[in-house]
This record gives structure tokens, C-alpha cells and sequence, in this order.
């Protein structure tokens, strides 16, 4: 077989090292097919004439179970969802129903959608929407295959502060008003066929949601119509799902995929920096933007500022709300690139116009130049086969109506015979109409493009001059060499294989210069796909050359490279799930403490709370099990064993890893929630009894409210894990302790505790020692006044003599009336307990030393008279 | 516009590698500071018309001096420290706040700050990302 051949040579290239049939997702892509969409054989008028008028029901389901066959997998999902056991339906439906969770439809308390007798998933999202024909679910379906994440549909909109399924901003709203139309789901159809690679890959996004009809975005200014949440939500309002004149255009396309440019912002961030923050604000995006952060400490609010500011124009925006931030600049640029091509390319810098051209759009342009290109060399792609095969065909029987006008002798270089060049002539008509009807069928943009006549006849001369060279050079070259025709035949076989070059591209990943690699791993693979023995016609060879590097742009197949990894992982969902599951419990029997330091690893919370026991077991083995995973990862007894396959599998398994212990997480954290919730609620009770029925946790006179809390929050269930105890019950327990310290009970405790006592007779004794110390300066400032800076040399020595002179009387004095202000019975010592305040009556003493027998009334301090 | 002056000096390569003395913000001079880390590789006004200066140092280190005094600093969070949880759990016995920072934008969350400012301490923590971008310290209240 031929195939064997080349990936025998294939194994002698440079950066393939790996020989092919160690790459397990190869083998598994070998027996996946693309999404054809339907169409009437040649002979027939087309079904449809534009993309836009697929969207039936049977075309959206037909192409659904095209997905689902190719993601199916003999891991089955396990478990159950509500009636339906999981592992008798198709992979990709358990996952659909498994994302979905049991949080669908209404939600209000008491109401139940009964979906008992649906078989399949999208009978469930139907039944939702009380569906006429079932279009919704199968495009929701559809999208979820597609794009990996669900269009919600539920009464719930994610952190919506009201509590109440159906109730947002204080507003009640109909199930139906947070249900996407069928024209909104028309434009999320076509959206997947209008997004590049890129926008399925968001591994981390799991569901776009609707804010009821007619509603603002809670807590944003009315001009916001979405949101972007890293924990994987975007919500759209109405204003970001608007329509144009016709349902391709409108807002609704630029507002959603700007929201998910943001997420691939985010992913790329976690991707490509050290620091994980996101693509945007550093490196080559900030750069070509022209943006800098001020950033700086507010000394007078004692608040940190920080600001971004670009040296690019107003002009060179795609509007001004790209000039928010590098953020929102990349976002919104994607989104205008896509939809607004002419404009895009005409207004933003060349630079900003090449990177997210080369980063997000595979080299495509969508300028109506740019799409009439696309056309081209999709048709090229499309048609070569055919083109080839009217030669080989005209070649053997060139019988053609008469009425046919023949291709004029000039334009071939040789002699062609007059029937050939007739023949010629009528296949490459029908070529060129098919050419335009397949343009309008296959591209989204299709038909809005060549609605213009100009450019109609423009694509098809073009087309015409490259079908006719193709022609040329297979004559020329057949002419040449008896094998041609059987030779070539192989080489398109291959051309349509995905195969070849993801397994080039995986062969090369994680390379320094990946680009480089694979296009030397191309390079070598046409060496040996168009042998120069064969095919000896220059121009031919850079042709099929050019033609298969088009069809196998380093920036396509990277993305597609990882989309198959992505889907190949979903094939093995079961594996990766078993295994969260069994670290979650691993991880749950740590014995909790949360003595030691939260360490880096790839979980990280958010805001949100784990005691560190548990989260630092899970960010040290998380790794490790994806890594065990990936090894055990297999597809027709072909397992992981090629270390960049490994490695690309890994990288792609460890954001889904991450996802599924962070869902389990949340799952914990709600169920401690309502046990938070209660202990809140017991918790005055629970103090009461603790802390009044025995005060001997107050020891310490000068820490009791602080040792009051501490112990408090010691008397509360000690099994949190998921809630900071300090943050939670600290406000309850400091309004309790604040009381209880003033309470009538716990005076009466304390007068009858000698350590109390003392206290209170030192805190007397020092406050009258105070007073005293007051008056007799006053005296001493009368005997021997300090009014300029002589007196003050003359009298400072003679105020400190006075103020000492029978100290020993003035504390006994003081000792007396403590004794007395403190009205107790207890044995009170004033030799043991003086000690404790010694430091105190040195600092009244000091005080009058520094600051009253020593400088002038004009406060001209002596010891620095400059 | 801000005005933003540049500079590239002479840069001490070796000099900035050792940190002698901690910096006391709020008391360190910015000429003990320079003798500390060396010269800075640029410097920035963020505000027209104030005293105040930002010495810009590699690994986006940062010193704000005002009046010739180090007044603030910024660095980027090591491994452990990027995640909330590290500090919120560094602030178990600090009163925190948590402030939002002026408005990013309109389609994002904005940034926050948590601040102890017992230890002159905060981070800015960016919701969309869940992570600690930037530590900020300053003179402690
Ligand atoms: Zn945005």
C-alpha cells in the first residue's frame, strides 16, 4: 500500500522521529470523516442554494449525528441522569446531559419538567422549549458537539443575586424569555461554521446564557450587553444579540464572539505566561497594541491605581471600546476581523492585523478579497480531483456535442486535438458553474459575497484560468510519462487526509520553532508524495506543492491538531472522570488541618476557600494522575506510548482534569454551604452555652475580647473545609463576645476573681498615681518656673528634685484610694503586685522629666536649639 | 495623557542580585534604596505635576518614591503566591478588606485589591484569570 510507503520515508524526516503508528490519535482520526453538507448530485439542481438555508431540522440533525458517531467511544460514560443510564447512550449525549446536570428548565421550587420519556438528549432541551418540530434541541446539540460548551436553558442566570429561579433584578420572567430564539440559535449555527478552529477549543467555557428578554445586566451600566466569567459562563442580554437587516448580520455575531475571544484570552494566558494572566496585556499583543500599565500607590486614598493606555490612535481602533484595555482590544478586534473584515483591515495597524491574523484566524482574511481567496482555494481543493479526472477522462473519450465551443488552440502550449479541446471545454464549465454553487453552499459568507455580478464573473475567470493550467500541466506531464494518471490519483487520495499532516504536527509539538519543524516534516513528505521522476514538469510541481501547503497551513492544522487531541480526549472522558474521583476521595481523607501554607499547582479556587490540608494534596497529585491518565489512554489497542503525542494529550487532559475537580468542588462547597448556613443560625445559642455557662476562658485581663472570640469559634464544629471559619463566624462571634463582656453576669464573675481584682486595683492604683503626678508638677512648676530658656538651664534640676521628693508617700497614697475605688474583700498585695505596673510609673515619671521639667514654655527645645 | 519620561542607565548589572537592608516603606531613602538595588533601568511620572516617581526595576519590580522616599512597591507574585487562597490564608490573623479597583471595563470583572493594611501588604487579584497579578506594599497603618 502506498500509504505504508510514505510513512516509511515519512519516519526518515527530521522532526518525525516517532515512526506513525505510534501516534494513537492518528490511528483514531484514520476512521473519522468531515461534515459534508447536503447537496443534490452534480446532475441536479442543488437543494439548497446558500448555506443559510441549511438550517433544518434534518440538516442540524443530520450533521449532529455525524459529530456524535465520530466522538463516539467504546468508554462508556457511567452513572445515571435522572432515568436515563448514561452508559447506553452515545458518549457525546452522556457528556451533553452530564455538562447539563439536572439544573434545566424551570427551576422554580415545585416545578418539575418531566422529561420521562425522552430517549436522547436533545429530546430533553425540546421538551424544555416545548419544541414543534425538535429543531432546538438538535442545534443545541449540535453546538455542544461542536463548540464543547451549552447554550443554557434555564431560569437561572449565573451569579444573579436574587436567589429565585425566574426572578432577576427584582423582575419575574417567563421560562421562555431566558430561552434563545430560533434566530438567535440560527446564529449560533452559523457561528460554528463561521468561527475558526480556535473557538472550539475554550476548554474552559461551559455555557452561554441568556438574561431575560428586555433586562440590563445586573450590577452594569445599561450599555453592557455581555459578560465573560473565567469560571466558564459568558451571559448576554439582549444588546449583544441583535440583528440586522438579515439574520447573518447584526450584533449578535460581534457581541458573542467577542465574549469568546475573551476566554481564549484567558486560556492562552494560562498557556503562554509564566504569570498566567492573559495573551493580551503582555508580550506580542501589548506590543503591536502600544500598551502600557500606569500603575501606582494613591498616598492619599491609600489606594492602588492601576491604568492602561495605548499609543495607537483613536482611528485604529475597531471602535472605541477597544481602546478600554488590551483585553478588550483583543477581544473586540477578533470580532470585528470576522465580521467586518473591510473595515478591520482598512482602520487597525498592520502589525495588530498580521498577529491576529496568524494567531486566531489561520491566515484567512475576511475582507470580500479575502473570502473571494478563501472561495478559490477551497474550489481548487474541492475540484482538483475532478479537474484531473475530466483530463484522464477526455484523454480516453474526448465524444462532445458538437454545439460545445472548443477551448481556442492558443491556449495550450502543445497541439491539442479539437475533440479533446472540446471536451476539455465542456468539463470545465460545468467545473466553473459548480465552482460557484459549491462557494455559496459551503461558506457562511458565500452568498453575500457573490450576490455582487462583478464578482461572480471575477471568481469564475479566476477559477477557469487555474482549472485550465491544472489542465494543461496534466496533459503536459501525462504526455510525459505513461504512470502519471495513476500516480497523481494517489497523491489527491492524499491530499483530503487530515491524518498526514496532524500526525506531522504532532510529531513536532513542543518544539522550540514548531512552524519550522513542520514545514520541514512537509517539505520532506512532498519530496516523496510528488516523485520528480514522475511528475518532471516544473510548474506542476510547485502547483500540487503550493496546493497541498494551502490545504495544510501550519496555523490550520495546529488548530486542528488540537481539536482532534481535544476530541479524542472527549472519546475518553470515563478514564479521566474515574480518576478525579478517586483523588477527590484520596485527597477527602487527609486528616483536615490547615497548619501548612496553600502551595502553586494547577487547581486554583478563585475566591473561594480550602482548607489547606486537602487542597495541597490535590495540587501536588493532580499532575501526576493526569500525566497516569494520558498513559493509560488507548484507541484499537493502540495506547500512549509516543512522548510529544503524551505530552500534547497532557497539556489539552489537565485543563479538563482541573475542570472536573473544581466541579466537585463546588458540589462540596454548596453542601457545606447550608451547613454553614445552620451553624450560622445556631450559632448565638451554641456561644450562650459555651462561653456564659463557664467564664474560665478569661484569664487574661487585657485580651478578653480577642481570647472571648477565639473561643467561640474553637466551640464550632470543627469539620469546615470549604469556608474560611475566621471570615464566616468572626462577625457573630465579636457582636456576642462585645456583649457578653458587658453583661451584668460576667461583672459579677469578675469581682469575685482575684486576678480580675488586682487588675482592676493596679488600673486605679496607675490612673490615681496619674493625678497626682499632675498636681505636684503644677507645684513644682510654681516653686521653679521654666517660662525661657534660661530658667530652664537655671530650674530644670531643681522641678525633677521637687516632683521625686517623697515619691514612697504619694503611691501609698494612691495604693489606699485603689483599695478603696476597688471595694473588695480579697487579699490584695501592694509589694507582689507592684512589679506589674512599675514600667507604667516610670513612663508618667519620664514624662514629666522630657517634656515638663525640661524645656520652656515657647517649646524651644535645649537639646537641639536649631 | 500621563508624561512618561524613560531613561536608560547605566545598569549595575551585578549590584541589583543582593538585598541588604529591607525596605522600611515610608522611611527609606530612594538613595538608600539605589545603593541597595542598584540604578533603576528606567523611570516613569505618573502624575504631572507631583513629586512622585516610579523607579522601574527588571522582573517589573517597582518602587514609587515620593520626596525622595520610598513610599510603595510592587513585584510580581512568586509560584504560591499567585493563588488568592495563599494569601487569604498569609491574612488568617490580619482584618483584610477587599476593595474593588476602579473600573476596568464594561465586559469584564474588575480587578481587586486585598489589603492588609496592618502590614502594609495587598494584592491585586484578577477575577477573570483567578489569579494574584501584582503585590503591592506600603508604609503599614
Ligand atoms: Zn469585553
Amino acid at each position: 500500500m502506498l500509504k505504508n510507503k510514505f510513512w516509511f520515508l515519512l519516519a526518515l524526516a527530521a522532526c518525525a522521529p516517532q515512526t506513525p503508528d505510534k501516534i494513537v490519535t492518528g490511528k483514531w482520526l484514520e476512521g473519522r470523516a468531515q461534515f459534508v453538507p447536503s447537496r443534490i448530485p452534480a446532475a441536479g439542481p442543488p437543494a439548497a442554494s446558500c448555506r443559510s438555508e441549511l438550517f433544518t431540522l434534518e440538516e442540524v440533525k443530520r450533521e449532529a449525528l455525524h459529530y456524535e458517531a465520530q466522538l463516539e467511544s467504546e468508554q462508556k460514560i457511567n452513572g445515571t441522569w435522572k432515568h436515563l443510564r448514561l452508559n447506553q447512550l452515545p458518549v457525546a449525549q452522556a457528556k451533553f446531559l452530564k455538562a447539563v446536570g439536572t439544573k434545566f428548565g424551570d427551576l422554580t421550587e415545585g416545578v418539575v419538567t418531566d422529561v420521562s420519556a425522552c430517549e436522547d438528549a436533545p429530546c430533553i432541551v425540546n421538551t424544555v422549549y416545548r419544541s414543534v418540530d425538535g429543531l432546538e434541541g438538535w442545534a443545541t446539540y449540535l453546538w455542544y458537539l461542536k463548540m464543547g460548551n451549552v447554550l443554557s436553558f434555564k431560569n437561572k442566570v449565573f451569579e444573579q443575586a436574587d436567589a429565585r429561579p425566574g426572578v432577576y433584578k427584582g423582575v419575574s420572567y417567563p421560562l421562555t424569555d431566558y430561552l434563545f430564539s430560533r434566530n438567535e440559535l440560527y446564529a449560533f449555527w452559523r457561528m460554528s461554521h463561521a468561527l475558526p478552529t480556535v473557538f472550539k477549543t475554550i476548554a474552559d467555557l461551559k455555557e452561554i446564557q441568556r438574561v431575560p428578554r428586555k433586562s440590563s445586566i445586573e450590577g452594569r451600566e445599561g450599555n453592557t450587553c455581555g459578560l465573560a466569567y473565567s469560571q466558564g459562563f459568558i451571559i448576554l442580554n439582549d444588546g449583544c444579540l441583535t440583528f440586522g437587516l438579515t439574520n447573518d448580520n447584526g450584533f449578535i455575531y460581534e457581541g458573542t464572539t467577542h465574549e469568546m475571544a475573551h476566554q481564549i484570552d484567558f486560556q492562552w494566558g494560562k498557556r503562554d505566561n509564566v504569570n498566567s494572566f492573559y495573551y493580551s496585556d503582555n508580550g506580542p499583543w501589548a506590543e503591536v497594541g502600544g500598551w502600557s500599565m500606569r500603575e501606582y500607590w494613591d498616598e492619599a486614598t491609600r489606594k492602588t491605581i492601576r491604568e492602561w493606555s495605548s499609543t495607537l490612535t483613536d482611528a485604529q481602533f475597531v471602535r472605541s471600546y477597544a481602546r478600554t484595555s488590551p483585553v478588550e482590544h483583543f477581544a473586540d478586534t477578533a470580532a470585528y476581523y470576522r465580521y467586518d473584515g473591510e473595515n478591520t483591515k482598512r482602520k487597525i495597524p498592520a502589525p495588530v492585523y498580521t498577529l491576529l491574523k496568524s494567531s486566531v484566524f489561520e491566515q484567512l482574511d475576511y475582507d470580500p478579497v479575502g473570502l473571494m481567496s478563501q472561495f478559490e482555494s477551497e474550489s481548487v481543493k474541492m475540484f482538483t480531483n475532478e479537474v484531473f479526472q475530466s483530463v484522464a477522462n477526455c484523454s480516453k473519450d474526448a465524444t462532445t456535442p458538437n454545439t460545445v465551443v472548443p477551448l481556442p488552440e492558443a491556449s495550450f502550449p502543445f497541439a491539442v486535438s479539437l475533440p479533446e479541446r472540446r471536451c476539455l471545454a465542456s468539463k470545465l464549465k460545468g467545473l466553473v458553474d459548480q465552482a460557484v454553487v459549491e462557494a455559496k453552499l459551503q461558506h457562511v459568507d458565500g452568498c453575500r459575497i457573490l450576490r455582487v455580478p462583478q464578482r461572480v464573473s471575477e471568481f469564475k475567470q479566476k477559477i477557469e484560468a487555474t482549472f485550465l493550467a491544472q489542465m494543461i500541466g496534466h496533459i503536459r506531464a501525462a504526455r510525459e510519462s505513461e504512470d502519471y494518471f495513476n500516480r497523481l490519483n494517489e497523491f489527491y487520495r492524499n491530499l483530503d487526509q487530515k491524518v498526514l499532516p496532524l500526525r506531522l504536527m504532532a510529531g513536532c509539538y513542543g518544539e522550540l520553532n514548531e512552524r519550522e519543524c513542520y514545514q520541514d516534516a512537509v517539505s520532506d513528505l512532498l519530496d516523496e508524495l510528488i516523485p520528480a521522476d514522475v511528475i518532471q514538469a516544473e510548474t506542476m510541481q510547485t502547483d500540487l506543492r503550493r496546493m497541498f501547503l494551502e490545504a495544510n497551513r501550519f496555523e490550520t492544522v495546529k488548530m486542528e491538531t488540537i481539536k482532534v487531541h481535544q476530541d479524542f480526549l472527549f472519546t475518553q472522558s470515563a478514564l479521566i472522570s474515574d480518576s478525579v474521583h478517586e483523588l477527590w476521595q484520596t485527597c477527602l481523607a487527609v486528616p483536615l488541618t490547615d497548619h501548612d501554607s496553600p502551595v502553586a499547582g494547577p487547581l486554583s479556587l478563585g475566591a473561594g476557600w480550602m482548607a489547606s490540608s486537602q487542597y495541597n494534596c490535590l495540587n501536588r497529585d493532580i499532575a501526576k494522575e493526569t500525566r497516569s491518565v494520558v498513559g493509560g489512554m488507548s484507541f484499537d489497542q493502540l495506547g500512549v506510548t509516543d512522548g510529544k503525542e503524551g505530552k500534547l494529550l497532557y497539556d489539552l487532559a489537565l485543563p479538563i482534569y482541573v475542570r472536573e475537580i473544581k466541579q466537585l468542588y463546588e458540589d462540596a462547597l454548596a453542601a457545606e454551604s447550608a451547613l454553614v448556613t445552620k451553624t450560622l443560625e445556631e450559632s448565638s445559642q451554641l456561644f450562650e452555652q459555651k462561653l456564659k455557662g463557664d467564664f474560665s476562658w478569661a484569664r487574661r485581663p487585657n485580651s478578653l475580647q480577642s481570647d472571648c472570640e477565639s473561643e467561640a469559634l474553637k466551640n464550632l464544629p470543627n469539620d469546615f473545609r470549604y469556608h474560611k471559619r475566621s471570615e464566616v463566624f468572626t462577625p457573630r462571634a465579636r457582636l456576642f463576645c462585645q456583649q457578653l463582656l458587658q453583661s451584668a453576669e460576667f461583672a459579677t464573675w469578675m469581682s469575685t476573681q482575684q486576678v480580675f481584682v488586682e487588675q482592676q486595683v493596679l488600673n486605679h492604683f496607675v490612673s490615681r498615681i496619674q493625678v497626682k503626678s499632675d498636681e505636684r508638677v503644677a507645684e513644682c512648676l510654681e516653686k521653679y518656673p521654666i517660662g525661657n530658656i534660661f530658667q530652664s538651664v537655671w530650674n530644670k534640676k531643681k522641678c525633677r528634685r521637687c516632683y521625686l521628693d517623697e515619691w514612697e508617700q504619694l503611691e501609698t497614697v494612691a495604693w489606699g484610694e485603689a483599695l478603696t475605688a476597688a471595694n473588695t474583700q480579697l487579699p490584695i498585695e501592694r509589694s507582689t503586685l507592684r512589679g506589674r505596673v512599675s514600667y507604667r510609673i516610670e513612663q508618667i515619671q519620664e514624662d514629666v522629666h522630657e517634656n515638663k521639667c525640661k524645656s520652656n514654655s515657647l517649646g524651644i527645645r535645649l537639646g537641639n536649639p536649631f | 495623557m500621563f508624561s512618561k519620561y524613560a531613561f536608560v542607565l547605566l545598569a549595575l548589572a551585578g549590584a541589583c542580585a543582593d538585598s541588604n537592608a529591607p525596605i522600611r516603606y515610608g522611611e527609606t531613602t530612594k538613595a538608600a534604596l539605589v545603593a541597595d538595588k542598584g540604578q533603576p533601568s528606567s523611570a516613569e511620572k505618573p502624575l504631572e505635576n507631583s513629586p512622585t516617581e516610579i523607579l522601574v526595576y527588571p522582573d517589573n519590580q517597582k518602587y514609587q518614591v515620593t520626596n525622595d522616599v520610598v513610599v510603595a512597591g510592587f513585584r510580581e507574585p512568586s509560584s504560591d503566591e499567585k493563588s488568592l487562597l495563599y494569601w487569604r490564608h498569609r491574612f488568617k490573623d490580619c482584618p483584610t478588606t477587599f476593595e474593588a479597583l476602579s473600573k476596568r471595563d464594561n465586559h469584564l470583572h474588575p480587578e481587586k485589591e486585598l489589603k492588609c493594611a496592618r502590614d502594609g501588604v495587598s494584592v491585586i487579584y484578577d477575577p477573570n484569570t483567578d489569579q494574584v497579578t501584582r503585590v503591592v506594599e506600603h508604609a503599614q497603618k
